[in-house]
């Protein structure tokens, strides 16, 4: 256990409710789109019937699945990179690097989410409408610059905790396959025979 | 042109070194990319992110990241192991068999190979270490069976490359077929050789089983089994799209888990859903930054002239291809195997068009040889899932990796060489 | 490296313009052939002081996202077919009405930037407002209709479903006809047509080869009934940043390039044609002068009529003053 701050006490709050928030709507995207695809095919192969809004609703909620899961995929910090040094890096070494690391990180987010942000008001974004749908680009894409805003606040609270010498993850010092087995949902009682 | 390229190389591996996500490396260069280098608009460096995922093919990626973790959750992976038991057990090293035999089931319905580790090595390693198989042998052999996950179809690191060079999924899985199997007879005839001389057992209760019990657990996992013949033969006959056939292995692993083996439960589905949205989120934020990357290579035309200069430079076809394998082999040791595809195909696979090796076949060589990087430090995704398994250290597992990348190697000059393995049934 | 498309600043003389020109298809295409054209054309008339940078076949920019990168003038030219533009500017639905042009010579005539159409197009509101400047018009060619079964009249066609590029004009030709129309992705058509989801569709003799949308449709009916075309369009600031003399070597490169586009585009048809004859899979269905016209009958004035306000009510009387 993390030793816990009375001073953090609403940051956390509100951290955990963001977490909650960020789970509901990503499990929902890729659920919806899921049902969507299984529907399509179900459909079209048994009753011919063509579902002609299924692809675009598809891949805009995967690619909304896929912006707002890549905060949860960096509150558990499982963003692959590659640590060359740390192997040859003590506890001391490997914090540095990794505090590097999440410094670049930061600063791509920043960057790069402004300018998502801006893009939404690109005379393009606001007059193109999507082929069959019909939505405003904006709409669609959205999922970038609220991806990289929820991202960069998440990296924040890494960089945060690993100042303070805390595991840079949510998940603490769990190892990669814990993480991977709990991503894949292999829970401790099926791991024997 | 030459400078362009090494330019970016360099402000990219600077990057990586820096231990930032490999996604973020390859999107901040193209950020400093599009600031000095062009008069395009900023805004555009979110919007590529943004249109690079806007392609069908694609969502294949999350679908069948999906049905793989419904399979795992849902008792598909033990039944595969079970039957890949009743069918090598008996003999002496029949763990081991069973241990490579039940990835390469478990690639044909996974496209990914950190999850075929993890799907089987949670469960095998454990045993195989329990009835007196060496630990390094043992995680060894799983690591690199399990790498199998993405030469086997389905495949994400095929359906990556089938969108940035524009050939036919269905085709690249059809050709990994071939390869993929006689890479698992290496691997099963290395496990066999390696128990003999070591002396190990032979499966679980293989001793004690009759044939009524194998024969039960024949049939109980039959409808796992023909998970990939449905998936499969439904793209090779044109029935569904690849897209659509992930789809339908989501359905089909649903259908399986809840109502026939009734180890998931409605409940269940959010914590799988999550699960997925992880993984495929890591791997579709790769995606999407590959190639805003090769988007900037293309701009620079970057492909094209380096394309002309290996032509222009003469080289036979088998010097090109031990010229790519070398490459790739070097490059797998450091790069995620999606991104390494949206970099280097639009650049190599022209020149291979050019001296006359099939896209098809050439793809195959390329997703071979970055499966082998998959064992390679410092980025080897097998080794992290191997290494948080078994507890060992990356490089002692990447040593224990040795022997079977070793038959790996020898599967990717079958490969490269015989083109026939991959294209035969095109 | 390349500033692609930046006028760099400073003026003068030895500047070089470079022009980024971004499409989707490979450049032995109608289309692509046009563009090789344009670039020789044009750098060879400007003496150097203009480079083309092509990027054919999605190699920069594809379908979804051409239209915005041009927009932005991240790519100084584009040329999408002109169905393309309908979400931004309606009125170039125009192109799509059924048996606008009657043969190849009319195009140049009902389409001339001084024809009222011409003018629809050329001096639209909507692009401008886009920063979209249409440079002229290059033919894929003219629609024929293929099916599942013979088609010689509407009424052959009740009941069918058909795929149609997403043009409200396009669904109203078919629903006039009584057949179902049904959106699909051009790469889509061959595998819904292979497994019956969809009985016809209709679409250009080249492009029903290079899909090989013949095989699987057993009849094909030269109706000349409809026209896809492309529209070379380039960034309007981009333009206007150009030294006058350099903006009219533009204007005749493209005027150029679109004659040798309509010969390239009639004989890549023509050629298709004779393959899918040759292949012996389809039969070939002609229309008798009295069949056209009947079939012409069923949608003009009606669907012509309908989207009067959408296109502009003189426009479409002085076309219809104009058949008669
Ligand atoms: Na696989
Ligand atoms: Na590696």
């Amino acid at each position: 256990m993390r030793p816990f701050h009375r001073k953090d006490a609403p940051i956390l709050r509100f951290s955990h409710a963001l977490t909650r928030v960020e789970n509901f709507l990503v499990c929902t995207c890729l659920a919806v789109a899921t049902l969507v695809a299984i529907a399509q095919v179900l459909l079209r192969a048994i009753l011919n019937i063509h579902l002609w809004w299924g692809e675009e609703t598809i891949v805009y909620l995967i690619i909304y699945s896929t912006f707002l899961g890549a905060v949860i995929t960096l509150r558990h910090n499982e963003h692959i990179a590659v640590k060359v040094f740390e192997p040859f890096l003590g506890r001391i070494g490997r914090r540095r690097m990794d505090i590097l690391g999440i410094l670049v990180t930061i600063a791509y987010l920043a960057i790069v989410g402004f300018f998502a942000w801006l893009l939404l008001f690109e005379p393009f974004s606001t007059s193109t409408v999507t082929p069959t749908l019909k939505l405003p680009l904006w709409v669609v894409e959205v999922a970038v610059p609220l991806g990289f805003t929820l991202m960069l606040l998440r990296a924040i609270e890494i960089l945060v905790r690993l100042i303070r010498g805390l595991p840079a993850s949510v998940d603490g010092d769990k190892s990669e396959f814990q993480r991977e087995e709990e991503a894949l949902g292999l829970g401790e009682g099926e791991a024997k025979l | 042109m030459i400078e362009g390229l090494l330019a970016l190389l360099i402000i990219l591996f600077a990057l990586l070194l820096t231990s930032a996500p490999i996604a973020v490396a390859m999107g901040l260069t193209s950020f400093i990319y599009f600031y000095f280098f062009t008069t395009i608009p900023l805004t555009q460096v979110p919007e590529r992110l943004f249109n690079a995922l806007n392609a069908f093919p694609l969502m294949a990626i999350p679908f069948f990241i999906v049905a793989a973790n419904l399979m795992s959750r849902g008792g598909i992976s033990k039944r595969l192991i079970a039957a890949s038991n009743a069918l090598v057990g008996q003999f002496r090293g029949g763990l081991a068999m069973t241990a490579v035999l039940a990835c390469m089931f478990f690639a044909a319905i996974s496209g990914s190979s950190p999850a075929t580790v993890v799907a089987v090595g949670t469960l095998i390693i454990p045993a195989m270490i329990k009835s007196g198989y060496g630990k390094d042998f043992s995680t060894g052999l799983v690591t690199t069976s399990g790498s199998l996950g993405i030469l086997i179809p389905p495949s994400i690191p095929l359906i990556v490359y089938g969108i940035s060079t524009e050939q036919s999924i269905g085709d690249l899985f059809v050709a990994g077929i071939g390869p993929g199997i006689m890479a698992g007879i290496g691997l099963l005839i290395l496990a066999v050789v390696i128990s003999r001389r070591r002396k190990y057992g032979m499966g679980l209760n293989a001793i004690r089983m009759s044939k009524y019990e194998r024969f039960t657990a024949l049939r109980d996992a039959s409808l796992s089994l023909f998970l990939p013949l449905f998936v499969l033969g439904g793209i090779y006959a044109g029935i569904f799209t690849p897209t659509e056939a992930a789809a339908m292995a989501v359905f089909y692993a649903l259908v399986v888990s809840i109502f026939v083996y009734k180890e998931i439960k409605l409940k269940d589905l959010p914590s799988i859903l999550m699960a997925s949205a992880r993984t495929s989120s890591m791997v579709m934020f790769i995606v999407a930054s590959g190639i805003l990357f090769s988007f900037v290579l293309t701009a620079e035309r970057i492909p094209g002239q380096v394309s002309e200069a290996l032509l222009a430079s003469e080289l036979t076809p088998v010097m090109f291809l031990i010229m790519v394998n070398v490459l790739l082999l070097v490059v797998g040791m450091f790069m995620e195997t999606s991104s390494a595809i949206l970099i280097l195909a639009p650049v190599l696979l022209p020149v291979a068009m050019e001296l006359g090796v099939d896209p098809i076949h050439f793809g195959i060589i390329m997703v071979l040889n970055l499966e082998i990087g998959m064992m390679t430090p410092p980025l080897g995704l097998n080794l992290f899932v191997a290494s948080g398994l078994t507890g060992m250290n990356i490089l002692r597992v990447a040593k224990a990796c040795l022997p079977s990348v070793g038959v790996l190697l020898i599967a990717l000059v079958i490969v490269t060489f015989v083109p026939q393995l991959s294209t035969f049934a095109l | 490296s390349s500033a692609r498309g930046s006028a760099a600043s400073g003026g003068g003389d030895g500047e070089v313009y470079k022009i980024g020109f971004s499409h989707v298809t490979t450049t032995n295409t109608p289309k692509g052939a046009a563009a090789e054209k344009f670039k020789e054309i044009l750098e060879a008339s400007s003496d150097g002081r203009i480079e083309v940078e092509i990027y054919p076949n999605s190699s920069l920019y594809g379908d979804k996202d051409e239209l915005q990168a041009l927009q932005s003038n991240s790519i100084q030219m584009i040329a999408p077919a002109s169905a393309k533009f309908t979400t931004i500017a309606p009125q170039l639905q125009l192109l799509d009405l059924p048996f606008l042009f009657k043969d190849s010579e009319d195009i140049a005539e009902i389409a001339s930037r001084d024809s009222v159409v011409g003018e629809a197009i050329f001096e639209n509101e909507d692009l401008r407002a886009a920063k979209i400047r249409p440079l002229g018009l290059w033919d894929n060619g003219f629609k024929q209709m293929g099916a599942n079964v013979p088609i010689r009249s509407a009424a052959d066609m009740a009941g069918l479903s058909f795929r149609i590029q997403p043009a409200d004009v396009l669904v109203s030709q078919f629903e006039t006809w009584k057949a179902i129309p049904s959106i699909l992705a051009f790469a889509e058509v061959y595998s819904a047509l292979e497994q019956g989801v969809i009985n016809g569709q209709e679409n250009t003799w080249s492009n029903m080869e290079t899909q090989s949308m013949h095989t699987v449709q057993d009849y094909i009916t030269e109706s000349n009934h409809g026209y896809i075309g492309y529209i070379p369009a380039i960034n309007s600031d981009f333009f206007e940043s150009l030294p006058t003399d350099l903006q009219q070597l533009v204007l005749d490169a493209v005027d150029e390039s679109s004659t040798y586009n309509r010969e390239i585009a009639a004989k890549v048809n023509e050629e298709a044609k004779q393959a899918i004859i040759a292949e012996g899979s389809t039969e070939i269905i002609q229309l008798t002068d009295d069949e056209r016209d009947a079939l012409m009958a069923t949608v003009i004035p009606s669907v012509w009529e309908e989207y009067s306000e959408v296109l502009g009510p003189d426009i479409i009387a002085e076309l219809l003053a104009n058949r008669n």
